[in-house]
């Protein structure tokens, strides 16, 4: 009968996120309910001011209940202490953290403050020797949050 | 050869055919399964999903039928028999099929429950799509009388003038501008009655071929019944779905309500917490939402079409 639960639920959301997108935020290609692109602007008066980036987001059957996979692709791929320099971002609610009821306009969002927090534009200390070792799907790293204030 | 086959084993040779989706093939293991033992409630409920796949809802009602005879919470048979009862457009026995699986897959913890609730939403905006289309056909009729009644009235007042007297052409034209406002007050009667407009137009064009254009013309606004906004309370959304709640249980650590069948799976993937408040939570922890169920029942008697909101 009618479409499985989350793409009743991303039908919804992407009809709210074309309505009333959060700030920076525009769709690129959300055609299917498997990958959508989103654009981000880098917030005005931050160090990623004027900076365009890409987001991809991958949902799986089970979206809500588990987070999606979500990456920067593309050329420009921020320079922050949490995000390395394959797209994979370090940030507890993608992962161990997910609850159900956060949105794509929430992750935006989250990702948005990140990076408006940021104050020096650096990879991650790591950053070499991960790239190097990681897998493609960034749900598969052991991820150790070392740092809650950015 | 069948007659040295035991009834499960022709059950089994079935469930190969059904994986196959050789449904008919399926149907005929099944029914030699319960020629040899009709008492077991699994070989009808094979056998009516198997007519389910093949649209054959009638069927699917009979055999449904018998497994909940032989045993009475079977999740399958209620759930199989909704299905078919929404197919045949009974939506009210489907609802009260469905309510009844619903009730037995929490118990048995059922992995149906989610579907159980889908198809609960779809029963209930079924059921308010009938009654609407009941409610239309009345008022409609309704103003197809009345309309007919006030046309009656501008004829017989046409009829009794004398259209060589002098007065004439200013007394039709009295006629006219009083049945148009008429018709104009029974209008708004009916769309106050809540008759959409596009429901009562057949029945205006005749009056306007009668004033030939020259009487006042009642034109309202088309738009009028589909302006009213049609918005679902944030409040009536299960926060993880975000579909309309059916069965609204509380978080007794944050007071947030959650859709019971959605909250329980998520507890499923391991997550012990309160999806928004991010306290633990487990199912112990959580109680109905009574009030708040009574308010979505209410509301989607009403508004049968924020199932699909």
């Amino acid at each position: 009968m009618a479409k499985p639960m989350f793409a009743r639920r991303l039908s919804k959301e992407l009809k709210d996120l074309a309505m009333n997108p959060p700030a920076g935020v525009d769709i690129i290609d959300a055609n299917d309910f498997k990958v959508w692109k989103l654009g981000l602007a880098g917030a005005p008066g931050t160090l990623y001011e004027g900076e365009k980036f890409q987001l991809e987001f991958n949902f799986g059957p089970n979206y809500p209940l588990e987070s999606p996979q979500v990456l920067f692709v593309g050329d420009n791929v921020p320079i922050h202490p949490h995000i390395y320099s394959n797209g994979h971002i370090c940030l507890d609610v993608l992962y161990n953290h997910w609850s159900p009821v956060q949105t794509v306009a929430s992750i935006c969002l989250s990702l948005q403050s990140m990076l408006s927090s940021c104050t020096s534009k650096e990879r991650p200390p790591d950053n070499a020797n991960y790239i190097k070792t990681a897998r493609a799907n960034p749900k598969h790293t052991a991820w150790a949050f070392h740092d809650d204030t950015v | 050869m069948s007659s040295t086959l035991t009834a499960d084993q022709h059950k089994l040779m079935g469930n190969e055919h059904f994986k196959l989706k050789a449904f008919d093939e399926a149907i005929a293991e099944y029914s030699t399964a319960i020629v040899k033992d009709p008492k077991v409630a699994a070989y009808y409920s094979n056998r009516a999903n198997c007519y389910l796949k093949l649209e054959k809802y009638t069927m699917v009602v009979s055999d449904c039928e018998r497994v909940v005879e032989l045993e009475p919470k079977s999740v399958k048979g209620y759930y199989f028999m909704g299905k078919a009862n929404l197919e045949l457009s009974q939506p009210s026995e489907a609802y009260a099929m469905l309510k009844k699986a619903y009730e037995f897959a929490l118990e048995q913890r059922s992995s149906f429950t989610k579907d159980i609730v889908l198809l609960i939403s779809e029963a209930k905006k079924q059921k308010w799509l009938e009654e609407e289309r009941r409610r239309i056909a009345q008022v409609s009729e309704t103003y197809r009388y009345l309309a007919g009644l006030i046309e009656g009235d501008f004829q017989r007042q046409v009829d009794a003038l004398d259209t060589t007297s002098e007065g004439y052409q200013e007394s039709l034209s009295d006629f006219k501008v009083d049945r148009a406002m008429r018709l104009e007050q029974l209008e708004t009667m009916m769309q106050r009655a809540g008759a959409p407009h596009e429901y009562a137009k057949p029945y205006l064009s005749h009056k306007d071929s009668l004033s030939n254009g020259t009487g006042p013309q009642s034109s309202p606004n088309p738009n009028a019944a589909t302006t009213t906004p049609r918005e679902v309370p944030d409040y009536m959304l299960d926060k993880i779905t975000f579909e309309f709640m059916h069965d609204p249980v509380i978080s007794t650590k944050s007071g947030i309500s959650y859709e019971r069948a959605t909250l329980l799976e998520h507890f499923s993937h391991g997550r012990m917490f309160d999806p928004v408040a991010q306290v633990p939570l487990t199912e112990r922890d959580i109680i109905p939402n009574r009030a708040l169920k009574e308010a979505c029942e209410d509301f989607i008697s009403k508004n049968g079409w924020a199932v699909d909101y």
